[in-house]
């Protein structure tokens, strides 16, 4: 049966990270930057089609996407059922099998791993020893230098702004995203993806509109 | 660029005083000319005024001057110089109004 070809765009990024409330501070910082440097975040949290199985939809967004970001910070055992998320290492897992053996049209994918503290991942994930991992030590700012830095050299986009305009503006943005939710009727503790998404590309539109 | 983030008529006068202050090193210099030259254009900085100025506000050894010239470079850095791009919000609960709504309201508010 004939493959059929990945409907890429060299927009997209795609972000494999935890979703858990410890983590929203670095995933906010994550979308934002991502948005500033003018590229489009895709997530697993995005809105499902109509019978889109979670493993559909992550196949469907590593397809789509020239780009993934990939955190493995969230290998410690979690306090509900005393064991490690192996959700991420997975995805990871995925994405490289699909640039070693799928083919020409994935083996130019842009793949950028993260871990908290450098050398972490290697102790329970051996296999990934040689590739350049990235230490964010639970820091935004430092993940936002990551991912802007990654995204210029990879992209070889030459409009993208400064570290410290884009870390700047998510400071504004993420001070003033509460009172934004309060302005538009929602729990900014409750805050859906989508609306995260919506409200960054909004605020950071109105800059140059203002 | 928004109307409040381009140099104000106090940084602007100050900007100037620094270009003819013969003591004035060469790196406030620079920055004073940056944010001198936003007060009547609308040209942003340039990556390397932003990367000066970043430079000179995290500097333990920078004066209140150079460190204000350098909040206003950066100010104008930072406005309008985003490429987002557009694109459809699939499962928001906002419609595009209604977010550019509550995002104004906040920012007329600060």
């Amino acid at each position: 049966m004939a493959r059929t070809k990945a409907a890429i765009n060299p927009d997209y990024v795609f972000i494999n990270c935890p979703f858990t409330t410890d983590y929203r501070a670095l995933f906010d910082c994550m979308v934002f930057t991502i948005l500033a440097c003018g590229f489009q975040p895709r997530s697993a949290l995005e809105a499902a089609d109509g019978g889109d199985v979670r493993m559909d939809k992550i196949v469907r967004l590593i397809k789509e996407s020239t780009y993934s970001i990939h955190d493995l910070s969230a290998v410690a055992l979690d306090d509900t059922n005393n064991l490690p998320r192996f959700n991420m290492p997975f995805e990871l897992g995925m994405v490289i099998g699909c640039k070693k053996i799928a083919g020409r049209a994935y083996a130019s994918r842009s793949v950028l791993i993260l871990e908290q503290t450098k050398y972490t991942s290697q102790k329970c994930l051996s296999d990934i020893a040689g590739q350049d991992l990235k230490a964010h030590g639970g820091q935004p700012q430092t993940l936002c230098r990551i991912v802007r830095s990654w995204l210029v050299a990879e992209s070889g986009r030459s409009k993208i702004p400064g570290q410290t305009a884009i870390f700047n503006a998510y400071t504004r943005f993420s001070a003033e995203l509460p009172d934004i939710c309060g302005a538009a009727d929602l729990e900014y503790e409750e805050l859906i993806y989508p609306d995260l998404v919506g409200l960054a590309q909004q605020w950071l539109q109105e800059q140059a509109k203002a | 660029m928004p109307k409040n983030e381009r140099t104000g008529a106090k940084v602007a006068s100050k900007a100037s005083k620094t270009l003819r202050n013969s003591a004035a090193s060469k790196t406030t210099k620079s920055l004073a000319g940056s944010a001198l030259s936003q007060s009547r254009t609308k040209n942003k900085s340039s990556e390397r005024a932003a990367s000066l100025a970043s430079k000179t506000l995290t500097s333990k050894g920078s004066s209140k001057s150079a460190k204000s010239l350098a909040g206003s470079v950066l100010t104008q850095r930072s406005a309008s110089a985003f490429p987002v791009k557009s694109f459809a919000i699939i499962g928001s609960t906002l419609s595009k109004s209604e977010r550019s709504a509550a995002v104004r309201k906040v920012a007329k508010k600060k």
